[in-house]
């Protein structure tokens, strides 16, 4: 997830501090790991040199950077168009476990068990996540069903592959 | 440790096709264990034979010190009746009656009088957050209603263990997790054993842990330890 | 337990407009049943009520002085029976008949309602003309055999001397009659069975409606904990409550029916309510009859299944299987012989043993129908594609059109031979009245012979040759009579060929002692002239023979020396002023009888017995009507699903209207023919037994079957709109 494009969001409907940037991240996107002041700054001095958002005032006083942000022109052109961009879907995790099966299977060993060993370790994430989407708020059930759902389509194409494991040893013992 | 519901090498065959082949599975009291497993590999199988609604050819099933498998099927129908509940896929509700009736009819197969019966299953149809079909018949509400009906009815008589194949299996995700969240909150709330079936992996997440079963052969990692 | 179970059959029975439309129709059928049973429960007491009716209001005949004198009188006019006592008080106590207070002042008379009507009546005028008497009263329902019967009791002195009158001391007196004749008792067992073997099987079709239902109603259940035991009772409970409503639908009907009997009046046969009453143990057996046929088909249909608690399973090894069908089929013609043999030694045995035979066979006939009807659709094995699928679905399920068809095949195959019956016992009960003409007949009894002159005179005046005829002893012996028969000669012209006769003439008709010369007792001797001619005497009017007759005119012989003398005529019924005859008659002798003629009559108990059981057969045709229509439209929602199929894989809607149609069409033509063929054996056998030639009459046999065949033809038109109706694709959607 691009961090400068997800500040320029927060920015636009209000200009904002730094800390205000920070805190509302962590509200809707942090899940359990906060971001650290210096990622945001970094990110907000790239952006300022880019031309994406200026200064658009400071106040007096001794915090360690009382300025604030806004969002320019070129900035709203580069968000709407990052918007309306798909995300490539992505291959996330086959790329390794395919590796490790077909590893296994060269090698003699049970590729089964590897399956049913990352299964286990993806339903016991995935308990984890239904646990925490149980006690949470909307903001935190939304966020924990996307990553089950990732999960899910992940543990499908293991039992996907499970079905073959015969097929694939044909194919690559061959 | 002596477990609260125990299958041991449980063999079954329906004609040529074997279903179960050496099975072996325990639940502690109070736990929610997933079963899970590709289609055809024999879920639904066990969950019957340890429910004692199916006899298996071989191995046995315990439940306390009770061996359901040697029991006549008197027997086995009171041990239904008094300590276990169950939620299928299709409500296994009785059409002719009312949801409430329904939710009331293992306490009046228990003998506790209609009114009483009737009390309590409004306040367990309140719980599901369905109390506005209680006068409806089970054809009359959606799926999803049905659903809940039938976890009150499965929990209502206070079972040792519900038993539920796919309660999930014909509802939308949204209520498909309700009902789970429903169930699996009444179930620890009333300190019920939950053995679930499902090959839906979000649904087998509200469990404490997965025994999955392939090609007839149970991996429970408990057993196995 | 029972108090957790008796909610849910309830609830089971009566919830839902579907259940509720099976309940009622299993209540309707059921109730037929029950109604039928009740009805057949009570006709001994009915009879035997009727026995002490007649028993209380018969005479007691003394000779010599007695309080009262009477004369019983018959009238016939039209098809009405008239009959009724005239009164002549002595002195001293008179004895009442029953159902009168008081005896009514002389010259009038106490009538029964239903003669009260027919005195008032258009058709009244010759009966009030016979019967010349002031109305004063009714005769209470005491004094009368039946509602409907047509009954007076007049007080007139002048019958005092008639020839027919006799003294009373009392009423009461029993009287031997004969039983129900041996034919007519069987016809009415076997009538009563060929119409309760249909209902029987309706009722268990019935039963079986919404089978699948319930099938997975008690799965259900048995998830829940209940016992295989538990779901047994359910089961029975659920038929009991169903045939209890059965039994509350058979009663109404039994009332309505025992308030119509009332009014219903069979040849005058008519029954007081009051007396139509069957006992107790046969009211409650019979109400067990209901509760007890549906338990056992429910019982029946659980037997052969295993409800578990995830469905039910059909029990292994159901396959057809031939043997025991033929071996109802050989145990009931064993039954027919050996009631055959019984009843030629007229053992009471008999009956029942020709009944079960009847039973089974009817029941063998049933249950080789599916047999014969999957052979059929295996033997059949081309045709065009609705064909294909409609022999599929015979062959692997036996539908419940075919056990609705089995019972159309019970009763068609009873109504044919019952019709048969009918008709071959028709001329055994049909009587030659011998009449030559149909008319009003007159028949007088006169001590004296002037007032039979006039009455003869009165007669022929009317335009028909009137006839006299008497008795005379031979002189010097006890025990030999001749009958003369006396007319003028315009009237013996009419019987005899009389050449040369005026008044004075005699004639013979040789046989026995007439022949002239012979001298005969007529207050003193008196000898037939010498050279009476020879001639030979016709059947006289009212169909009497004579065989050994002297003719004779008026003046051969003084009135005064004649005795006692009968005369009768016939008169046309339309005749001219016949009313006024009648009251001139019943002026010079209030006992004269008067009678309507014809040719043949029907014995009133057979016509009786045939008109019941045919007003039987069609009730239970139109009860068989309506379950199948049901059981057509239960079929259809159930296929609903497999129809769907057919149609979404492109299926014209025609041929599944085609496949529908000769899915009913295979089972109704083999029902037709089993029908046919048993009904056509059993009615022949039946005869048989009842001594009748067993010669079938091939247009008894295809009207009934026709008739009867009707009633699927027209269920299967009247439910083809709603198979249309759901054959529309926005109905064929899954549900
Ligand atoms: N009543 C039956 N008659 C015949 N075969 C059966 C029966 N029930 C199950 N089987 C067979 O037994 C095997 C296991 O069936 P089971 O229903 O236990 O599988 P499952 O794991 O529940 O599958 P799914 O996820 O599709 O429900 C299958 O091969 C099935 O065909
Ligand atoms: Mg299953």
């Amino acid at each position: 997830m691009s961090l400068p494009r997800t500040l320029l969001g927060l920015l636009d409907p209000q200009p904002a501090h730094g800390y205000d940037l920070k805190r509302s991240y962590d509200q809707h996107f942090a899940g359990e790991k906060p971001l650290a002041y210096g990622q945001v700054y970094a990110a907000l001095a790239r952006m300022l040199s880019n031309g994406l958002i200026e200064v658009a005032g400071v106040e007096a006083g001794d915090g360690p950077d009382r300025k604030r942000y806004a969002i320019t022109d070129a900035g709203v052109t580069e968000l709407r168009s990052w918007l309306a961009t798909p995300e490539p879907p992505a291959a996330y995790l086959q790329s390794t476990l395919y590796t490790k099966i077909v590893l296994a299977v060269l090698t003699g060993s049970d590729p089964q068990e590897l399956l049913d060993s990352q299964r286990s370790a993806h339903l016991a994430e995935m308990r984890v996540l239904t646990r925490r989407k149980q006690g949470g708020d909307l903001a935190t059930q939304l966020v924990c069903d996307h990553a089950l759902l990732h999960l899910e389509a992940d543990l499908r194409w293991l039992e996907l592959t499970a079905a073959r494991i015969d097929d694939l040893r044909q194919a690559v013992t061959r | 440790m002596s477990a609260l519901l125990e299958g041991d090498r449980l063999d079954k065959s329906f004609g040529p096709t074997p279903a179960l082949r050496g099975a072996s599975i325990a639940v502690e009291a109070g736990e929610v264990v997933a079963i899970v497993g590709a289609s055809g590999s024999g879920k639904s199988t066990l969950l019957h034979c340890l429910a004692g609604i199916v006899r298996p050819d071989a191995g046995t099933v315990r439940y306390g010190d009770a061996e359901l498998t040697a029991m006549a099927d008197g027997e086995r129908s009171r041990l239904r009746r008094s300590e276990f509940g169950f939620v299928f896929q299709f409500g296994h509700l009785v059409p002719e009656l009312t949801c409430l009736e329904n939710v009331a009819l293992p306490l009046r197969l228990a003998g506790i009088r209609r009114r009483e019966a009737e009390q309590r299953a409004l306040e367990w149809l309140a719980r599901v957050e369905v109390e506005q079909v209680a006068r409806s018949l089970p054809g009359e509400v959606s799926g999803g209603q049905a659903q809940r009906v039938a976890v009150a009815r499965a929990l209502i008589g206070g079972p040792s263990v519900v038993f539920a194949d796919e309660p999930t299996g014909a509802l939308d995700s949204l209520n498909g997790e309700r009902v789970m969240q429903l169930l699996t909150a009444a179930a620890r709330e009333t300190g019920a054993a939950v053995l679930l079936v499902t090959h839906e992996a979000r649904v087998a997440a509200y469990s404490d842990r997965e025994v999955t079963v392939r090609d007839g052969v149970a991996r429970d990692l408990r057993v196995l330890a | 337990m029972i108090r957790t179970l008796l909610p849910l059959a309830g609830a089971a029975v009566l919830r839902g407009r579907d259940a509720r439309a099976r309940t009622a129709l299993v209540a309707v059928a059921a109730g037929f049943a029950v109604a039928l049973l009740l009805l057949a429960v009570s006709v001994p007491g009915a009879l035997g009520a009727r026995s002490a009716r007649q028993d209380a209001r018969s005479p007691l005949v003394v000779e010599g002085s007695a309080p009262l004198r009477l004369t019983e009188i018959g009238i016939t006019t039209g098809s009405d029976d008239v009959s009724g006592l005239v009164l002549a008080p002595a002195t001293g106590r008179v004895p009442l008949p029953p159902g009168v207070q008081a005896l009514p002042p002389s010259g009038s008379m106490l009538v029964s309602t239903a003669l009260k009507a027919e005195l008032a009546g258009p058709d009244g005028a010759l009966l009030r003309a016979r019967l010349p008497y002031r109305v004063a009263g009714t005769i209470a329902p005491a004094g009368l055999l039946g509602p409907t019967e047509a009954r007076f009791v007049a007080v007139d002195p002048a019958v005092a001397g008639a020839g027919t009158a006799v003294g009373v001391r009392g009423f009461g007196q029993a009287v031997s009659r004969d039983p129900l004749d041996p034919v007519l008792s069987l016809l009415v067992v076997v009538g009563v069975l060929i119409l309760l073997v249909p209902i029987g099987i309706v009722v268990a079709v019935a039963g079986r409606f919404g089978a699948e239902r319930r099938d997975r109603r008690l799965a259900a259940l048995r998830l829940l904990g209940l016992s295989s035991g538990s779901v047994l009772v359910l089961a029975l409970l659920e038929a009991a409550v169903a045939a209890a409503f059965g039994d509350v639908v058979g009663l109404a009907v039994f009332a309505a029916a025992r308030s119509m009997i009332g009014s219903f009046s069979v040849a005058s046969l008519g029954v007081f309510p009051g007396d139509v009453a069957p006992t107790w143990p046969a009211v409650v057996l019979v109400l067990a009859a209901g509760p007890l046929l549906l338990g056992g088909a429910a019982l029946a249909g659980l037997l052969a299944l295993r409800v578990e608690p995830l469905g039910v399973a059909r029990r292994a090894g159901r396959r057809r299987r031939l043997v025991w069908r033929v071996a109802t089929l050989v145990l009931a013609a064993a039954l027919l012989g050996a009631g055959t043999v019984a009843l030629a030694a007229r053992l009471g045995l008999g009956v029942w043993l020709v009944g079960s035979g009847v039973v089974l066979l009817l029941g063998a006939a049933v249950a080789l129908l599916p047999w014969i009807t999957e052979r059929a659709a295996g033997a059949l094995a081309i045709g065009p594609v609705a064909w294909q699928l409609a022999r599929k679905r015979i062959r692997h399920e036996g539908t419940t059109t075919g056990r609705v068809v089995g019972a159309i095949t019970a009763v068609v195959a009873g109504a044919i031979a019952l019709q048969l019956l009918f008709a071959g016992l028709a001329g055994g009960y049909t009587t030659d009245t011998g009449a030559r003409r149909t008319g009003t007949l007159f028949t007088a009894q006169q001590e004296r012979g002037a007032v039979a002159d006039r009455m003869r005179a009165l007669l022929g005046s009317a335009g028909t040759p009137a006839l006299a005829s008497t008795e005379l002893a031979v002189h010097g012996s006890a025990d030999r009579f001749v009958s003369l028969v006396i007319g003028d000669c315009r009237a013996l012209a009419a019987v005899a060929s009389v050449p040369g006769c005026v008044d004075g003439s005699v004639y013979v008709d040789r046989g026995g002692d007439a022949r002239p010369g012979v001298v005969l007792d007529a207050d003193g001797p008196w000898r037939v002239p010498v050279d009476a001619p020879s001639v030979s005497l016709g059947p006289l009017p009212d169909g009497d023979t004579f065989e050994g007759v002297v003719l004779i005119t008026p003046g051969a012989l003084p009135t005064a020396r004649r005795g006692a003398v009968t005369v009768s005529t016939v008169l046309p019924t339309s005749a001219a002023g016949l009313t006024r005859i009648v009251r001139s008659a019943v002026a010079i002798d209030p006992t004269i009888s008067v009678r309507s003629l014809a040719p043949f009559t029907l014995a009133h108990r057979f016509d009786a017995v045939r008109r019941g059981l045919t007003v039987g057969l069609v009730l239970v045709l139109l009860l068989i009507g309506s379950v199948l229509f049901v059981s057509v439209g239960e079929q259809l929602r159930e296929r609903r699903q497999a129809l769907a199929v057919l149609a979404v894989l492109g299926l014209p809607r025609r041929t599944l209207m085609g496949a529908i149609l000769a899915e009913s069409a295979l089972p109704v033509v083999v029902g037709a023919v089993v029908a046919t063929v048993t009904g056509t054996a059993l009615g022949a056998v039946l005869l048989a037994i009842m001594g009748q030639p067993a010669v079938p009459d091939a247009g008894v046999v295809s009207s009934t079957a026709a008739v009867a065949l009707l009633v699927p033809v027209l269920v299967t038109a009247a439910s083809l709109p709603a198979a249309a109706r759901l054959l529309r694709p926005e109905h064929l959607r899954a549900e």
